[in-house]
């Protein structure tokens, strides 16, 4: 484990001071990158805080460092920017580098397959996003943990917690269940992941 | 995928389905499309659960750097940053400052000792552009004077022996070298030579060129003793310039 570790455990803790350090010291050189390659400072900020963001949710699954954060950071920023401006219509593209840092094909398919893992989770999460509330609440439940138990809520638990019957939650979830799986494979991404 | 089927993943993940009901799912996840089926949803499960789970946490990390957002990055449209009339101020007085400190470092340049005895060095229009006579056979020399390699001028034309017909001339193109070199002993000797062989305009000339030599050694607010001669006489054939330098040398510049 690297010792720059700590700068995910700041992410996953929501530490503010390792936050503000991380913009401080990484975000200058990012905006530089997307800045000096056809984006704007709009760009960066996005691009930045999706990173942040990415690694955040990776670092509760346990993601573990082997390199100085600003590398990796710089690596998953880059390759971010780059599928970004794929998207945009570039047919090819070309970065120009930051003096001292650049592309690493190791690092760069780490990031990848980091990145694909998220999109995937991503994609399941917008479309759990577009059921209705009740829908969200009573799946959430069912499919969380309990912490005391470590085993998932029962339907018995579920109505208890949410203040319904049994049956109705029974049928709501199968009901909602249905609906998120249907909304998933019609996604048109999910034939891409 | 129907809805029993789903029903049956659940059960299956939460351990809760009899022996019989296992062996017929696992059976039935020979199928890839079930399997596939099967494989997705427990994806979907996982992922929604654990997000779920860290929803508020989550939430609570995009606000914090949307704060830093703020705190740190230019906003979209960047206030223009105006200057303090203080800054201003001190700003066009350091400007100023530095404009001044190198105004008056060139002008004394310009009037320092060796920068005025080449503005005022007159060669005498004789000797070096006579072509093939007079100094011409001192080719050595009259190259190297115009090559500007003064001390190897200043030499070759000093070492004219006494004998020959252009030797004060040699004298006063030895002097002018001698001036350029900054050797200006060498150059008061060379002049008084010519002063003393030479002619008419040579001497005139040997008495200008002296006034150059004595300049680095003339004290401040002063005047060259040679000057002040010259000065005496306003038919001097460097009068004019005579006053020009007499103004340099008692310039606030110097």
């Amino acid at each position: 484990m690297h010792a720059d570790q700590r700068y995910i455990k700041g992410l996953v803790n929501n530490d503010s001071e390792v936050i503000r350090e991380i913009y401080r010291k990484y975000y200058g050189r990012i905006q530089q990158l997307v800045t000096s390659n056809s984006g704007n400072v709009e760009d960066a900020r996005d691009v930045f805080q999706e990173v942040l963001v990415v690694l955040f949710h990776k670092g509760h699954e346990g993601f573990t460092l082997t390199c100085p954060f600003s590398y990796f950071l710089y690596i998953a920023c880059r390759s971010r920017w780059i599928n970004e401006l794929k998207k945009r219509g570039r047919r090819r593209v070309t970065i120009t580098d930051i003096d001292g840092l650049n592309n690493d094909s190791l690092l760069t398919s780490e990031w990848r397959q980091l990145y694909k893992q998220e999109k995937q989770k991503q994609l399941f999460h917008r479309e759990f996003r577009k059921l209705g509330p009740s829908c969200q609440e009573l799946l959430g439940l069912s499919w969380t943990e309990n912490p005391d138990t470590s085993k998932y809520n029962s339907l018995y638990e579920v109505a208890q917690i949410t203040g319904r019957t049994y049956g109705y939650v029974r049928r709501k979830i199968a009901e909602c269940r249905n609906r998120l799986m249907q909304l998933v494979q019609e996604s048109c991404d999910f034939n891409d992941l | 995928m129907t809805e029993g089927r789903y029903e049956q993943f659940e059960a299956y993940l939460r351990g809760t389905l009899n022996e019989r009901q296992e062996k017929d799912l696992e059976q039935a996840l020979l199928d890839p499309e079930v399997k596939a089926a099967f494989n997705t949803y427990r994806s979907v499960r996982q992922v929604i659960g654990q997000r779920w789970q860290r929803q508020a946490d989550t939430d609570a990390f995009i606000r914090s750097l949307q704060e830093q957002n703020q705190q740190y990055l230019s906003p979209k449209s960047s206030p223009k940053r105006y200057l303090s009339v203080r800054r201003m101020v001190l700003l066009a007085a350091c400007v100023l400052l530095v404009l001044g400190i190198s105004f008056v470092g060139v002008r004394k340049q310009q009037y320092g000792d060796q920068q005025l005895i080449k503005h005022y060095v007159t060669a005498y229009q004789t000797g070096a552009e006579r072509g093939s006579q007079g100094l011409n056979q001192y080719h050595q020399a009259l190259m190297a004077y115009q090559n500007e390699q003064w001390a190897a001028a200043a030499d070759a034309f000093a070492n004219v022996p006494a004998t020959d017909e252009n030797y004060a001339g040699a004298q006063l193109f030895a002097g002018y070298a001698y001036l350029y070199d900054g050797a200006y002993s060498a150059a008061k000797k060379a002049l008084q030579n010519a002063l003393q062989y030479g002619t008419g305009i040579q001497q005139q000339n040997a008495e200008w060129h002296m006034v150059l030599a004595e300049v680095p050694a003339t004290p401040a607010g002063q005047l060259p003793p040679t000057l002040v001669t010259i000065l005496a006489d306003e038919d001097h054939a460097f009068y004019d310039q005579g006053k020009a330098l007499a103004r340099d040398l008692t310039s606030i510049w110097r």
